[in-house]
């Protein structure tokens, strides 16, 4: 193997992962506060492409106006989604996990019938291609690697931080405390829900443009948080990253030297970590 | 004045009235006769682009058998209605459908799903009670002579490949290695197998081949390894339609230049749009454009049929599934009747048949041990410009 190659499955490895991260913070940050699993969150990832796509092939808008609409309007919907669907079970763990899933089989069946079965695409923001090292990487994808990081950093910012995100982690610490220190838990949840939602329609939309927009992508995308948030640490953004990550470069390594048998990896991985740390890479015992 | 005026509505009313009874009394002749067929397709999931796709076709020519009157069997006009049911592409569902259409709705004929887990799951009860079964999957297993009642409408990889392989030999002698990557499911396993035989028939080797799970859609790890081997062309017959244009456009990026092939119906807007423009050019599929050459009248009319009902832009993925209902009823009206046996056998009789592409028959004997595989053109066609230009038609060979 030689470097060029070394390096192309490197990048590979780091977008995929990237790609898993953009995904699966959204849903480890519902759970860490709210303790929710929130399996409607990969058909907030598709409503984000379909924003997206709407806004900008429909709508004329430019991409990134697309982008930061689409965010707000599935942010939007979360928090509807909390007030109207999860409020009424909270605290309920069985409840509210038949409804996530019932919502995520309602927006997706909401979806098809809308949108219809055909894949739909978003027109390339950037085109062309650079080479890193000797190794090939269109500049689209270079978009998303650098709006990711960015996105990641700024909502670690904001949890460590901000007033705000220290009211989360208070709440997801311990809520009746938080309670008594004057924190609105209902309201937090809220607005946990909101960025939540906010992330997986930002992911949406970052990766519309890459490949394609149909009402089937919640489905998958979803499988792939649960398995990098199970990784990572359930409820850990830090856990979150390195679960995408790890999984992005198994995955890429795996697909070049094991072949077929990688899609297995990431399950293979899952049973590891329950079985030696189940709390995960980053969760707390 | 007033009673006057009411009295003349009143009796206008009544005098409507009296012509609404009389009028349909004296067309009516009898309960219309309807003939319900089960349809089984994945309407929703991830298949549902073929499952509608499907639909559309049967229900183009199920309007056109009512629009005439119905369908003649023995001097008796039936009108036709399809029972749909939808499989969501699981084994399960489908075999629930199957019970409910076989044991509820007391269907003789079913048109079968797209999925090859499906389909063996509802032949169980399709092959015991006699029900005449019109499928389409890759899968070879399903049709075999222990399973009489079960005709396969559609070509599959094997049929259609025998097609495009000897084309592109000739026409692109400089190509000779091959890499593959289908589904890692039943269906891609079935091409897989079929598009290595027939790519050694046709002296190309195979360089590389390769798996990947549905719902991919980052196939850089795995092109970044096919593309260390440096094959001529990469065909992709077992991918979905936005999965090959993904595979298209992410092979160009990493800077292929080797030819793109698919044995599958594509839509060339869609997959131009996904892919780039510039990416698909010269991409090689079993896609026909009905307005291009090579085409016949009952294309043509099907075209005409699509836009009329469901209007533009044509789908050029739905085509193929006319010939489901097509033959069917066309061997209801032989057969003079509704028995699915003796329909059965005039099938199996029946040498040649007029179908939209042409004429077309059943074969296979000697591949599947049953002769219930349709035979229809196989058409090769290139987009150029982003447009689909028909580069040819041939009659696959099957013993």
């Amino acid at each position: 193997m030689d470097f060029a190659f070394f390096v192309q499955v490197f990048i590979n490895g780091l977008m995929l992962g990237l790609t898993y991260v953009l995904i699966a913070s959204g849903f480890s940050l519902i759970y860490g506060i709210m303790r929710l699993l929130n399996f409607a969150h990969g058909e907030f990832y598709m409503l984000g492409a379909f924003a997206t796509y709407l806004l900008s092939e429909h709508l004329g808008l430019d991409y990134f106006t697309a982008l930061i609409l689409s965010m707000i309007i599935i942010a939007g919907l979360g928090m509807l989604v909390y007030r109207f669907f999860f409020r009424p079970f909270r605290d309920q763990h069985d409840p509210s996990l038949v409804i996530a899933l019932g919502i995520a089989m309602l927006i997706g069946g909401l979806a098809l019938l809308i949108f219809g079965e055909k894949d739909k695409s978003v027109s390339p923001v950037v085109s062309g291609v650079i080479q890193i090292l000797g190794a090939t990487l269109s500049v689209e994808r270079m978009v998303v690697i650098f709006s990711a990081i960015l996105l990641m950093t700024a909502l670690t910012l904001f949890i460590k931080f901000s007033k705000t995100g220290q009211a989360m982690r208070a709440v997801a610490q311990d809520r009746e405390a938080a309670a008594l220190q004057g924190i609105g838990v209902d309201s937090t949840f809220m607005l946990c829900m909101g960025i939540s939602s906010a992330l997986a329609g930002a992911a949406g939309a970052l990766l519309a443009p890459l490949f394609f927009v149909n009402p089937f992508l919640g489905m998958h995308a979803v499988l792939k948080a649960l398995v990098v948030v199970v990784i990572g640490g359930l409820g850990s953004i830090p856990g979150a990253i390195a679960g995408g990550l790890l999984l992005g470069f198994v995955e890429s390594f795996g697909t070049t030297f094991l072949g077929d048998i990688t899609e297995m990896m990431g399950f293979v991985m899952v049973m590891l970590v329950l079985l030696f740390r189940p709390q995960g890479l980053f969760g707390h015992g | 004045m007033m009673k006057r005026k009411h009295r003349v509505i009143i009796s206008l009313i009544g005098f409507m009235g009296v012509i609404g009874l009389i009028f349909p009394a004296l067309s009516y002749s009898g309960p219309e006769k309807v003939l319900q067929i089960g349809a089984i397709f994945p309407l929703s999931g991830r298949a549902a682009t073929w499952g509608l796709a499907a639909q559309k076709a049967i229900t183009i020519k199920q309007k056109e058998v009512n629009a005439r009157g119905g369908l003649n069997v023995g001097g008796e006009k039936y009108k036709i209605e399809i029972i749909w049911e939808d499989d969501k592409y699981n084994a399960a569902t489908g075999r629930m459908a199957a019970e409910k259409l076989v044991n509820r709705d007391k269907v003789k004929f079913i048109l079968g799903s797209q999925s090859s887990a499906v389909l063996l799951a509802v032949q169980p009860i399709t092959e015991p009670q006699k029900i005449l079964f019109l499928l389409n999957s890759y899968a070879k297993e399903v049709l075999s002579p222990d399973k009489p009642y079960s005709f396969r409408m559609v070509l599959t990889s094997n049929e259609i490949l025998q097609g495009m392989y000897p084309w592109a030999a000739k026409t692109y002698p400089t190509l000779k290695t091959v890499a593959f990557i289908e589904p890692n499911d039943a269906s891609g396993w079935s091409i897989e197998k079929d598009c290595q035989r027939i790519a050694e028939q046709n002296k190309f080797q195979m360089v590389f081949s390769q798996f990947y799970e549905r719902g991919t859609s980052d196939f850089y790890p795995l092109l970044n390894k096919l593309l260390a081997q440096k094959p001529d062309f990469i065909d992709f017959t077992g991918a979905a339609p936005g999965d090959q244009a993904l595979i298209v456009k992410q092979v160009r990026e990493l800077g292929y230049k080797g030819k793109t092939f698919a044995g599958t119906t594509i839509d060339p807007i869609q997959f131009c749009k996904i892919a780039g423009l510039a990416n698909s050019e010269g991409h090689i599929s079993n896609t026909h454009d009905l307005l291009g050459a090579y085409t016949t009248d009952g294309q043509r009319k099907y075209h005409d049929d699509y836009i009329a009902i469901y209007g533009k832009p044509f789908d050029p993925v739905t085509p193929k599934y006319h010939v489901y209902l097509d033959i069917l009823l066309q061997a209801i009206e032989k057969a003079g009747s509704l028995d699915p046996v003796k329909v059965k056998e005039t099938m199996e009789k029946t040498e040649n048949w007029e179908t939209i592409f042409g004429a077309s028959k059943f074969g296979g004997k000697e591949h599947y041990g049953i002769k219930h595989q349709i035979i229809t053109p196989v058409y090769v066609s290139e987009l150029v410009g982003g447009k689909l230009v028909n580069r040819g038609t041939m009659m696959p060979t099957l013993p």
